[in-house]
């Protein structure tokens, strides 16, 4: 019943809400932001207390609402599980979420579509929480949906601009794409196991019996849906332009829990690409690819919103790279910590744009450090732990996914995941020098930041300083407690711990070459830079991936589509059409004047109709 | 018409009925044609007056008040339901308690009937409501 | 004689509640005598309630009336649907009632007493009482068609109905004449067993007997060529009154044309399908022509309501097919039509309320802007009337296309379909209309009141009847629906 509240909570206040803020003239956001934030806080405790009854090791919950579908062999039941792995993913998301719902009463006070705010984001929790609670596909699919149509609405939240809207059909697009990877691959794994059942636990006792080349194209069709929904190469482009929604719903939606959905999609399949180690190369390929890409194009950007989605999309890439090389458990680990820095460091970015009245150029703030050290201290602690610096949270998850790499087939992962790291640390404290310790740019003398806007911060902050020692690995005794706690099918990997202790000073040693070049470039301030260099050129262009999908795609598109509308539609289908519908039309015209209102008339067709039926039977019989 | 039931008395009736809806229908039909066809299309303004020959229209001077249709109406509405009461009261003992019941009830509908129509001033010469 | 009193008790409340109304209507009392006939209905509703699922046939006080009146699951279940209509239908003009000034207790008296004749048209086993009773259902419809004595329409539109129907009613005496000369007896039983008991050709004049029988009933539903009276009655009867017609009495209607149909003329299949072929295409596309060439709203809902009674047909000919399914298609189709042209007619009364306006298709434009609501529930019922996938209206047509499939029936479904497809012309031809023009009205406010949630739950009930897999779980579903009409229909073997 209390999985049932995960799910009902949210959306039912997220119905209330909207059901207040459109039928009702009620515009008080401190009703608003109670019933908003009440929710989340609710389901944020109902998770740690069912996670606190799994990590003493209860049995885990399976719920069975009701029959969705039954038809036939298709047998859906809408059914909730509660196992360590969602535990792990519903404790994070609904506490995470619920300090950035706080965090949003401040951002979006005074919006006038406060009410309609809360009751998306309360709608997207609800969403989340069956995601992550289904207990097969089919309610995984329609979570999965249901936060890209949150995604969506959110996106486009400030409708009334049109670079908003495009953004938003941006991201609902490209997420297609990936949808109809999974639903193929939904519909195969259907064809192939559906007979015994659909729920993730039948699937894994029938995966065996699946011929192998059908299972590599279930894996890598699943991929795709996690390509799109996760950012990844090909589909990542929407990214990026999602930061034109709210800040909150960045850090809540675009950073923290929904992008990182195709990676527990994965770890919920291990059993499935356990079985496939060529596609989990080819996952971990895209995401070392992914990870690098955008950690390039993040040194470049002067967004400040963009460069934290590029870093997203990078971290993302380190998880699909884990998750690809059979590392799971490091996979959601990295899920995990990186929820706590990437949501704090949005909710300082979201802080900083409110206080400077919506600027975003990085290169036209500075100096905030004095006027607001309640953000500057926490948003320094999420990059220290962002780029991997021991002790804090990112560093062990970081170091868990390049110590599998490392002691993988391919240890090139390891090398490649060194670079991102380095180019993490540098975007990092780029963004950090130059907003808060650079001289500044701007004109203002005090800003003031709500407390609802930096009390957030402080719990991440500790989140982000402590996280990781839940999951720290053997050689700092630690002993994997998480990677133990989620139990997945991880790939057995080595590494003495001599290796790892060098693999982890190096790791640091290179955030601090990372962090020392930034210095020396940004410290002391810097003008937006002008590209000189081809290579430069191509990185502040973003590799003209965005230019190269215009053209080959969405020109060509339109074409086919003004072809059709010009020739087809107007000429040959509504020609004949009119032609049908004309002489329709005229009958009708006729035959209605035989409606002329005289009851005469009427009586004589009632009787000539008689007589006619009367011949007709005389006929027959 | 391959097994047509002439042997039945009853089919000649209904030959002879959709003849005569043919021949009504053809009748219709023909008379509108020739009339139309025939017709002095005379649209002179005597031509109009309801009385072509020539006396104005004038008040009818023994116009009968609508109540008296009224009345008329409930006097046959009540006066008929008495034929149903003859047969009973001829063969009251045979039809016993059932027959006396069903006739109350009978007579019961009929006086709410009648309280209705006294309510609604139907009885009242003067004074239509 | 405790239990039959019981089984009766329903249409007697109806008759006392009527009888009582019509005393109570001199009285200037404020009354609210429109609450008052729907509390009656209500009882009644929920005293057949009891019986529903339980299968039973009891021929009532056969003793003294014979088999003529019998009360089974298949007259239950109709009684239901009418009961229930006629609730609707008073509940969902609460506004319009209070809007005008012509209906006072009497109006209320004869609604029931139409009510009352449905229900006795579903029980009557016999032709006679079948006859009495669709004749005391039409004459209380006739006074209701031109109760508003004001409006010349309406006068003229009794006129009409009374003339034609009582043509139309000459005719069903006629064909029992006939019948009762073949077979001796009214009574459907003997009839059916006179059937069985004769070879096949010795049936010519019960088969002439039963055409007018069933001329007749054609006639009131509305069938080409006996439509003509239609579009003019619809039109010029008072707003509940239409909706009364197109919906409650079509239900009753469809109840005897079953209980004849499947009970006795089933077996002289071959005999009827021609005629309801021919019948089926001339309403189908009849009913589409008047439908599309009408500028008022009233007028073409009317048109259109002739093209369902030409579905309903199709399903019917299947069954004298053999397919004895599509029964349930027809019960089924009755329910969804009744839904959604309720709750359409149901905001045309809300809107002439309010807003006294003739209700063409000129005084929709712009509705989408200036009522934002009602403009959607109004797509969903047209959407649903045109029977768009995802609504009830599909799913009762795509039960009787199926059907007619099943019996061999391809070109008349084929044809079904096409008509189906030119009433999206006329059903859109609205839904454009509210929304593609822009109007000098600001948005009006959308309050709850009685006629407004009506036609909400009518709405949700479209979506819902289309849609409704097990995703509420707990609610009984299209299929709980079918479940009913065939336990229903199986009490007529």
């Amino acid at each position: 019943m209390s999985l049932a509240l995960l799910i009902l909570l949210p959306f039912g206040s997220s119905l209330l809400l909207g059901m207040l803020y459109l039928f009702t003239s009620l515009r008080s956001e401190r009703l608003y932001a109670l019933i908003g934030v009440g929710a989340p806080l609710l389901i944020s405790l109902i998770a740690l207390w069912l996670g606190y009854g799994q990590l003493q090791g209860a049995e885990s919950l399976h719920v069975s609402l009701f029959t969705w579908l039954s038809i036939d062999a298709l047998r859906i039941e809408f059914a909730l599980s509660f196992d360590h792995l969602s535990a792990v993913m519903m404790a994070f998301v609904s506490v995470i979420g619920t300090l950035i719902h706080l965090f949003a009463v401040g951002y979006m006070r005074g919006d006038a579509g406060f009410g309609k705010f809360f009751a998306y984001f309360n709608f997207f929790m609800g969403a989340m929480a069956l995601l992550v609670l289904a207990d097969n596909p089919i309610i995984l699919f329609i979570g999965w949906e249901l936060v890209g149509l949150a995604s969506y609405l959110l996106i486009g939240f400030y409708h009334r601009e049109s670079a908003n809207v495009t953004a938003a059909n941006k991201a609902f697009i490209a997420n297609r794409v990936g949808d109809f990877g999974f639903i193929m691959a939904l519909v195969l794994l259907f064809g192939a196991v559906g007979e015994g059942g659909f729920s993730f636990s039948a699937i894994e006792a029938q995966i065996y019996s699946v011929d192998h080349a059908l299972l590599s194209l279930i894996g890598v069709l699943l991929f795709v849906g996690a390509m799109g929904k996760s950012a990844q190469i090909p589909l990542y482009v929407w990214l990026p332009d999602a930061m034109a929604g709210p800040t909150p719903v960045s850090a809540l939606i675009h950073a923290a829990t929904m992008v990182t959905a195709g990676v527990y999609m994965v770890a919920r399949f291990d059993f499935l690409y356990v079985l496939i180690p060529a596609v989990g190369l080819f996952i971990a390929v895209i995401g070392i690819l992914s990870a690098l890409l955008s950690a390039l194009i993040a040194t470049m950007q002067s967004d400040i919103k963009k460069i934290l989605a590029y870093s997203t999309m990078s971290q993302l890439g380190y998880m699909f790279v884990a998750v690809g090389l059979g590392a799971y458990g490091a996979g959601i680990f990295h899920v995990f910590t990186h929820a706590f820095f990437k949501a704090l460091l949005f909710m300082g970015v979201g802080a900083v744009i409110i206080a400077l009245h919506h600027e975003q150029n990085i290169f036209k703030m500075g100096g905030l450090r004095r006027f607001m050290p309640l953000v500057f201290y926490p948003m320094l602690i999420a990059t220290l732990a962002l780029s991997g610096v021991a002790p804090f949270a990112g560093f062990f998850s970081k170091d868990a996914i390049l110590a599998a790499a490392v002691a993988s087939e391919y240890p090139l992962f390891g090398v490649l995941g060194l670079v991102v790291a380095f180019l993490t640390a540098y975007y990092m404290m780029r963004l950090l020098l130059l907003v808060f310790v650079a001289p500044a740019k701007h004109r203002h003398t005090s800003l003031h930041v709500s407390p609802y806007l930096s009390l957030p911060l402080l719990p991440l902050a500790l989140g982000s300083a402590v996280a990781g020692f839940w999951g720290m690995g053997g050689a700092y005794g630690g002993g994997d407690a998480l990677t133990h706690f989620l139990s997945l099918s991880d790939y057995a990997h080595h590494l003495t711990h001599k290796s790892e202790y060098l693999l982890a000073l190096l790791s640091n040693l290179i955030a601090f070459a990372g962090f020392a070049l930034a210095y020396r470039r940004f410290a002391s301030g810097a003008r937006e830079p002008q590209p000189t260099a081809l290579f430069e050129r191509w990185i502040l262009e973003r590799f003209y991936v965005d230019a190269l999908y215009h053209a080959l795609l969405v020109v060509p598109l339109r074409r086919i589509s003004l072809w059709c509308e010009r020739i087809v539609d107007d000429r040959f289908v509504d020609g004949t059409l009119g032609l049908f519908s004309g002489g329709y039309r005229t009958l009708a015209t006729h035959f209605s004047t035989l409606q002329n209102g005289n009851v005469r008339h009427y009586a004589l067709y009632f009787l000539s109709g008689v007589s006619l039926l009367s011949l007709l039977l005389l006929w027959r019989l | 018409m391959d097994h047509m039931n002439v042997a039945n008395p009853y089919f000649g009736v209904f030959v002879l009925f959709v003849l005569t809806f043919g021949a009504f229908f053809a009748t219709t039909v023909i008379a509108r044609l020739a009339s139309r066809a025939m017709a002095a299309k005379d649209t002179e303004k005597l031509k109009l007056t309801v009385y072509e020959c020539g006396p104005e229209v004038t008040k009818q001077p023994n116009r009968i008040s609508p109540q008296f249709y009224l009345f008329a109406l409930l006097f046959l509405l009540f006066d008929v339901e008495i034929v149903f009461m003859f047969p009973w009261a001829i063969d009251f003992k045979l039809l016993g308690w059932f027959g006396f019941v069903e006739m109350m009830l009978f007579i019961l509908l009929l006086a709410v009937g009648f309280i209705y129509a006294w309510k609604k001033g139907a009885l009242e010469w003067h004074n239509i409501k | 004689m405790i239990y039959e009193l019981f089984l009766i008790l329903p249409m007697m409340l109806i008759v006392l509640g009527a009888l009582m109304l019509m005393l109570l209507s001199h009285r200037e009392a404020p009354l609210n005598r429109n609450m008052l006939s729907v509390l009656i209905l209500a009882l009644a509703f929920g005293l057949t309630l009891s019986r529903l699922g339980e299968a039973h046939s009891v021929f009532v006080f056969e003793a003294i009336f014979g088999r003529s009146f019998i009360v089974d699951s298949f007259s239950t279940l109709f009684d239901l649907m009418i009961l229930g209509g006629a609730m609707l239908t008073l509940l969902i003009n609460h506004d319009y009632f209070k809007s005008r000034h012509y209906f006072d207790g009497d109006f209320f008296a004869l609604v029931l007493f139409a009510v009352f004749g449905m229900m006795a048209l579903s029980h009557a086993h016999e032709l006679i009482s079948a006859f009495i009773s669709l004749e005391i259902a039409s004459l209380s419809i006739y006074a209701l068609v031109g109760y508003n004595s004001d409006n010349p329409k309406s006068r003229e539109a009794m006129m009409k109905y009374v003339v034609l129907g009582s043509l139309a009613g000459a005719l069903f005496m006629l064909g029992l004449a006939l019948i009762y000369g073949a077979t001796g007896s009214t009574e459907l039983g003997a009839i059916a067993a006179h059937i069985a008991a004769h070879p096949q050709d010795a049936h010519t004049m019960l088969i002439i007997g039963g055409f007018f029988v069933m001329v007749t009933l054609f006639f009131k539903i509305g069938a080409v060529p006996f439509h003509a009276w239609v579009v003019d009655v619809y039109h010029g009867a008072p707003l509940p009154v239409t909706m009364l017609m197109a919906s409650t009495f079509k239900i009753a209607l469809f109840a005897v044309i079953l209980r004849i149909y499947l009970g006795d003329f089933a077996a002289l299949g071959d005999f009827w399908s021609l005629p309801l072929q021919i019948l089926c295409v001339l309403t189908l596309i009849g009913g589409s022509f008047l439908a599309l060439s009408q500028s008022n709203i009233k007028r073409m809902l009317a048109g259109s309501s002739v093209v369902h009674a030409g579905y309903m047909l199709i399903a019917l000919n299947a069954i004298t097919l053999g397919n004895f399914n599509a029964s349930e298609s027809i019960l089924f189709y009755l329910m969804s039509y009744f839904i959604s042209s309720v709750g359409a007619f149901g905001i045309l009364s809300f809107l002439a309320a309010h807003e006294h306006k003739q209700l063409t298709f000129e005084d929709f434009k712009g509705f989408g802007y200036s009522h934002p609501y009602l403009a959607a529930m109004m797509s969903i019922f047209m959407l649903s009337l045109a029977g768009f996938p995802s609504t009830i209206g599909f799913l009762g047509k795509f039960y009787i296309f199926t059907g007619a499939i099943e019996a061999g029936q391809i070109a008349l479904a084929a044809l079904g379909i096409f008509v189906a497809f030119v009433s999206i012309f006329y059903y859109f031809r609205l839904i454009a209309t509210m929304y593609f023009y822009d109007t000098p009205k600001t948005e009006q406010h959308f309050g709850f009141d009685t006629t407004t949630v009506l036609i909400l739950l009518m709405a949700i009930l479209s979506i819902w009847g289309g849609i409704g897999t097990a995703l509420l779980p707990y609610l009984p579903t299209p299929d709980a629906l079918i479940e009913l009409s065939r336990h229903a229909i199986t009490s007529l073997d």
